[in-house]
């Protein structure tokens, strides 16, 4: 009799428990940085000549654990798709125009946080560098390239 | 009694954790930059991880981002800024400048034309407390100041 009056309590402890440590785990993954995908040392052969990139050089999962696209409502092939954008528009134009097909594209990480990631594009022969810098907010990638 | 104080404790750690984590979350900590704004300027309170030169810097560009407005002033064209933060993760930062110019204002009829406007971007990227910044100018709609005007003929 005295076990029966304590299943009700029992019930009620373990799901507090089981809100507690659901809370728990989504407050760490929020601040958790994301998972980021380079290819390093892409070819520039992947870049057409007309100027359009058939693979992008940077993949983004929301989270480590989840492996690709349709993840968090399509920001990852957002960011992606932007990516090739602005390649196009600010990196692979000139890149060609100058550089001809010869040489390899480097990405290096610069910083990289639940909701941003900044990474370095190299290899030009004439030495030009870029910055691209990525922010979410609330799901929406903005993104810019700095020369 | 002993396993309802441990199950309470067990609780109250856990809710301090969840705590401190949304207080970090909401703060400056998470933050790259840490904006104020006053309606009539929007000026960097304070840079994650940098010294106080950083801040200013971001200020500095902010104020003559503004003063280049007053070319507009001296026409009789009023400004107004609209500031909005778009974007403030832990390493970027992006704040959108809408400036809106109007022009023929009459004090008593309150009435004015527009004169354009000119959306602008700033972003900030905290690299390990060094500040890079960038202006992207969105979109220009204002009109050519006569000046202006005058020295492209």
């Amino acid at each position: 009799m005295k076990n029966k009056n304590k299943i009700p309590a029992v019930i009620l402890a373990v799901a507090v428990e089981i809100i507690l440590v659901a809370m728990l785990v989504f407050s760490v993954l929020k601040i958790m940085p994301a998972k980021w995908e380079i290819r390093e040392n892409s070819s520039v052969s992947q870049i057409n000549s007309n100027g359009t990139v058939s693979v992008a050089n940077v993949k983004y999962f929301a989270r480590p654990g989840q492996d690709s696209v349709e993840r968090k409502a399509g920001s990852p092939k957002a960011v992606n798709d932007l990516y090739m954008t602005m390649m196009n528009e600010n990196i692979s134009a000139d890149y060609i125009r100058e550089n001809g097909f010869t040489q390899n594209i480097n990405i290096k990480k610069l910083s990289a946080s639940s909701n941003d990631f900044c990474y370095e594009i190299s290899g030009a022969e004439n030495g030009a560098v870029w910055e691209v810098w990525i922010t979410f907010e609330n799901e929406t990638p903005y993104m810019t390239i700095v020369k | 009694m002993k396993k309802i104080l441990i199950f309470t404790s067990a609780v109250l750690v856990q809710l301090l954790v969840i705590l401190s984590l949304t207080v970090y979350e909401k703060s400056g900590f998470s933050k790259a930059v840490d904006w104020d704004v006053d309606g009539f300027m929007i000026t960097a309170s304070s840079v994650r991880g940098a010294d106080e030169s950083e801040t200013d810097k971001i200020n500095s560009e902010i104020k003559n981002y503004i003063d280049g407005f007053n070319k507009y002033e001296a026409e009789d064209i009023l400004c107004n800024y609209v500031y909005r933060i778009i974007s403030n993760t832990k390493n970027v930062s992006v704040v959108e400048i809408n400036t809106v110019l109007q022009h023929n204002i009459t004090e008593e009829s309150k009435q004015y034309t527009s004169a354009g406007e000119i959306c602008t971007e700033l972003w900030v990227f905290n690299d390990n407390g060094k500040i890079k910044t960038k202006w992207v100018e969105k979109s220009n709609t204002a009109e050519k100041l006569p000046s202006e005007s005058k020295s492209v003929s």
